[in-house]
C-alpha cells in the first residue's frame, strides 16, 4: 500500500504527492505556486500562478519529531498583520493528526487545535481548562500572504481573518475567525529556537546502503534558520545565502574547514561501534539458499551503520553469494545488502594463481534507530575451470556435480566508518585551504584588491 | 462478512451492496469505489474504550462541499452500536441519541424547517449547517450508501467538546452525540500500517 496519492499539478504538470489523502482539500502546488482543489478526484485549478514557490526554512517533506511524535512538514504559510511578519507549518502524522509549528521573532511554539471551544467570562478573558487566559490586543487583520503545500481547508494567498491572542503568562490562545468560523489553536513555546529546524531533516529518512547518513542536512538547516526580526521584509527570507559576499571569503572558507570537521565528527559518531555478535552457517554448493537469522540488533541512534563481516573456511573454486535483509520489527521493512565471497586458485603457464577472498566485509549506511533482525540468505556453487580441471588440479572439488559443504562464519557489529566518507572528507576539508592559500599568495602579489 | 447483525453489506471485492434476508443475499446495486485516503482506522480494527470492546466492520465516507470524512461503525460487546467519525486528522465517537429526536427544534427540522447556526437542542449549539452526499461505503452497514444519498447535516456543540450531529433525509432525522476523543484513547490493534510510518509509541 502506498501512503501517498499522486495528482500532476494542472498549470506546470508537476508530481505532486498528497501526504494526507482524503484530508486535504486544497494545494499550493510546490513548484509553480497555483492553487488546486483537490477535495474531488477531478484536481481543479483555482488561480494560476507561473512564479517560483517561495522558500521556507523547513521545506515540504522534512521530518522531525515533536513530543515525542514523528511527524512531516505538508504545508506552509506566510501570514502577516501589519507589525509583524511570521511563518507556520503544518505537520501531519497519520497516527496522530495535525499540529502546527509557529515560527515568529525567532522562536519556535507549536499550536494543536482546540477540541473544546474556550468559555468566555467576559469580554478580554476565557476558560479554557480551569486556566484564564486574558486578551493581548484587539483583533487584527492578519493576511496570509505565501501559501505553499497541502491543506485540510481551502487556503489562498490573500485570504485574511480576524485574529488575537489571549495568553495565561506561559500558553496562549490563538483566536481566529473568518467569514464562517471561528479557530481557537493552543500555543505553547518550544523551549531552544535552534533545537526545532535541526531536529527537522529534509525529505523521507534515508534507506538503504546508497542512503546519505543523516547528519549533514541538519547542519544546514540550522544555518537557514538565523533568527529574525518581525519587521523585516519579505524578501529577505533567506539571509545566509544573502549575507555572503566576496570580502568574506576567508570567513567562508573557514567555515567550510570547520563544517567539514563537523561532519566527520558526525559520522564518526553515527558510525561508532557496539558490540559484535557472532554466528555460524554451514552450507553446500549446488543446494537451494539457506536462511539463518545472524543477529537481532537494537540501534538507538538515529541513524548509524552496521558492518557484517563473513568469513569461510578455505575453499577454493567456489563462489559464495550472501543476500543480508535488515529487517525493521515494527514496520516490517527490509534494507537489503549483498555480498560476494569467491576464492579461486589454478596453474597457467606463469604457475600457480590465485584470486579472492575468504572474507567479505558488507555495510548499511544510516540505519534509523529501532529493533531489526538481520538475515543472510547464503548459496554456494562450484566454479568449474575448464583449463583447470583438464589439468587435474582442482579436479577433486570440481564438476563432478557433488555437494560440498563450506563453514561460514558471521559478525555483526553496530558502527563501521566509511572509507568513502573519509576520502570525502579529506577533500573537502583540502580543497577550501588550497584555495585560501592561493587566494594569499595572489593577495601577495597584488592580484586581488581585497 | 464479519457482522451477520448488519443487514447490508459492501462486497470488497465486486463493490456489490447485498442485503442479508434470513439466509438469502440479494444484489440491489453497486456502491462507490471509496477514494484513496490514509486512515489509520480500516475494517478489522478493534480496541476498547467506555467499559466496552468494539470492532470495526464497516465505513461509509461523506463528501460535502469543502472537504470529507469517514464515519467508521463499530459494534460493541454492550449490543450497541457507535460510529467513530474522522475528520481533519480527528476523532469523535457517536451513539445514537433517539431521545433527542423529540426536542422540538429536530422535530421542527423533521417537517422541513431549517436550523440556523446558534440554535440550541438542550445545551448543544448549532455550529455548523451543510449539505452532505454519501460517496461510497465498504463492509457491513445498517443501510445501503447509494451514490445519490443526499442528507442535511448539522454539527452542534457544548462548552465541554461533546457534539451532537444531527441528519435528516427523506427517511427522517437521526441524532448522535458524542465526543472527541484521541486514537490512543482507543487502546486500538490492527490499526492500518501505513508506509513511510511508524505507529507512535502510545499506540503500539
Amino acid at each position: 500500500m502506498t501512503a501517498a496519492r499522486v495528482i500532476n499539478c494542472p498549470n506546470c504538470g508537476g508530481s505532486i504527492a498528497l501526504k494526507a489523502a482524503g484530508y486535504s482539500i486544497s494545494v499550493a502546488c510546490q513548484y509553480c505556486g497555483s492553487e488546486l482543489d483537490v477535495a474531488n478526484p477531478d484536481v481543479l485549478l483555482i488561480t494560476e500562478y507561473h512564479r517560483a514557490a517561495a522558500a521556507s526554512d523547513l521545506p515540504l517533506g522534512a521530518r522531525g519529531t515533536v513530543k515525542g511524535i514523528e511527524r512531516e512538514v505538508v504545508g506552509w504559510l506566510q501570514r502577516s498583520d501589519g507589525e509583524a511578519r511570521w511563518s507556520e507549518y503544518l505537520l501531519f502524522n497519520p497516527y496522530a493528526g495535525y499540529c502546527w509549528l509557529i515560527h515568529a521573532d525567532g522562536e519556535w511554539s507549536l499550536g494543536t487545535m482546540l477540541t473544546a471551544e474556550p468559555v468566555a467570562l467576559g469580554e478580554e478573558t476565557v476558560e479554557h481548562e480551569g486556566e484564564c487566559f486574558h486578551r493581548e490586543y484587539d483583533p487584527v487583520p492578519t493576511r496570509t500572504d505565501a501559501v505553499v503545500g497541502e491543506f485540510y481547508w481551502r487556503v489562498r494567498a490573500g485570504d485574511t481573518v480576524e485574529a488575537t491572542v489571549y495568553s495565561d503568562g506561559n500558553a496562549s490562545l490563538s483566536w481566529e475567525r473568518s467569514a464562517d468560523e471561528v479557530n481557537w489553536t493552543l500555543l505553547e513555546p518550544l523551549p531552544s529556537c535552534g533545537a526545532v529546524p535541526a531536529a527537522f531533516v529534509a525529505g523521507q529518512a534515508p534507506r538503504g546502503p546508497s542512503g546519505p547518513p543523516g547528519g549533514p542536512p541538519q547542519f544546514g538547516r540550522k544555518q537557514g534558520s538565523v533568527p529574525r526580526a518581525s519587521s523585516v521584509p519579505a524578501t529577505d527570507l533567506t539571509p545566509v545565502a544573502r549575507r555572503s559576499d566576496a570580502g568574506d571569503l576567508s570567513a567562508m572558507l573557514g567555515m567550510a574547514v570547520a563544517t567539514c570537521f563537523l561532519i566527520a565528527l558526525v559520522a564518526m559518531m553515527f558510525g561508532a561501534g557496539g558490540r559484535p555478535v557472532s554466528q555460524g552457517l554451514t552450507i553446500y554448493t549446488g543446494q537451494p539458499a539457506q536462511t539463518a537469522t545472524l543477529a537481532t540488533l537494537t540501534l538507538n541512534r538515529p541513524y548509524q551503520a552496521v558492518t557484517v563481516t563473513a568469513r569461510g573456511d578455505a575453499f577454493v573454486n567456489k563462489w559464495v553469494d550472501l543476500d543480508y535483509r535488515l529487517v525493521d520489527r515494527r514496520t516490517q521493512r527490509s534494507i537489503d545488502a549483498y555480498g560476494l565471497m569467491e576464492y579461486y586458485a589454478g596453474r597457467d603457464s606463469d604457475g600457480p594463481w590465485t584470486e579472492g577472498s575468504h572474507q567479505r566485509v558488507t555495510k548499511f549506511a544510516a540505519v534509523p534507530a529501532g529493533t531489526y533482525d538481520l538475515m543472510v540468505e547464503a548459496s554456494a556453487q562450484n566454479w568449474s575451470n575448464p583449463s583447470v580441471t583438464s589439468y587435474g588440479w582442482g579436479s577433486a572439488s570440481g564438476a563432478t556435480g557433488e555437494s560440498e559443504s563450506v563453514a561460514l562464519r558471521f559478525e555483526v557489529k553496530p558502527g563501521g566508518v566509511f572509507l568513502g566518507n573519509i576520502l570525502l572528507f579529506v577533500l573537502l576539508t583540502f580543497a577550501p585551504i588550497t584555495i585560501w592559500i592561493v587566494r594569499r599568495v595572489h593577495a601577495a602579489a597584488g592580484g586581488y584588491r581585497s | 462478512m464479519r457482522s451477520a447483525a448488519m443487514p447490508y453489506v459492501v462486497c470488497g471485492h465486486c463493490r456489490s451492496v447485498l442485503l442479508r434476508d434470513g439466509q438469502a443475499l440479494s444484489d440491489i446495486g453497486k456502491s462507490a469505489m471509496l477514494p484513496f485516503d490514509v486512515s489509520p482506522i480500516q475494517l478489522g480494527t478493534s480496541g476498547a474504550i467506555d467499559g466496552v470492546r468494539f470492532d470495526v466492520v464497516g465505513r461509509v465516507r461523506w463528501g460535502w462541499e469543502d472537504g470529507s470524512w469517514n464515519e467508521w461503525l463499530l459494534t460493541c460487546t454492550d449490543g450497541q452500536a457507535r460510529w467513530l467519525g474522522e475528520a481533519m486528522g480527528q476523532f469523535m465517537l457517536l451513539s445514537e441519541r433517539k431521545d433527542l429526536v423529540s426536542d422540538p427544534l429536530l422535530v421542527g427540522f423533521g417537517q422541513g424547517q431549517p436550523i440556523r447556526v446558534g440554535d440550541r437542542v438542550a445545551e448543544f449549539i448549532a455550529t455548523d449547517v451543510k449539505q452532505v452526499r454519501c460517496l461510497g461505503g465498504e463492509g457491513d452497514l445498517p443501510f445501503p450508501t447509494p451514490a445519490d444519498w443526499m442528507m442535511t447535516s448539522v454539527d452542534f456543540r457544548d462548552s465541554r467538546g461533546r457534539s451532537l450531529s444531527v441528519q435528516r433525509d427523506a427517511d427522517g432525522v437521526s441524532a448522535y452525540a458524542g465526543r472527541y476523543v484521541r486514537l490512543e484513547e482507543l487502546r486500538p490493534h490492527n490499526l492500518r500500517r501505513i508506509e513511510g510510518w511508524t505507529l507512535p509509541a502510545g499506540l503500539r
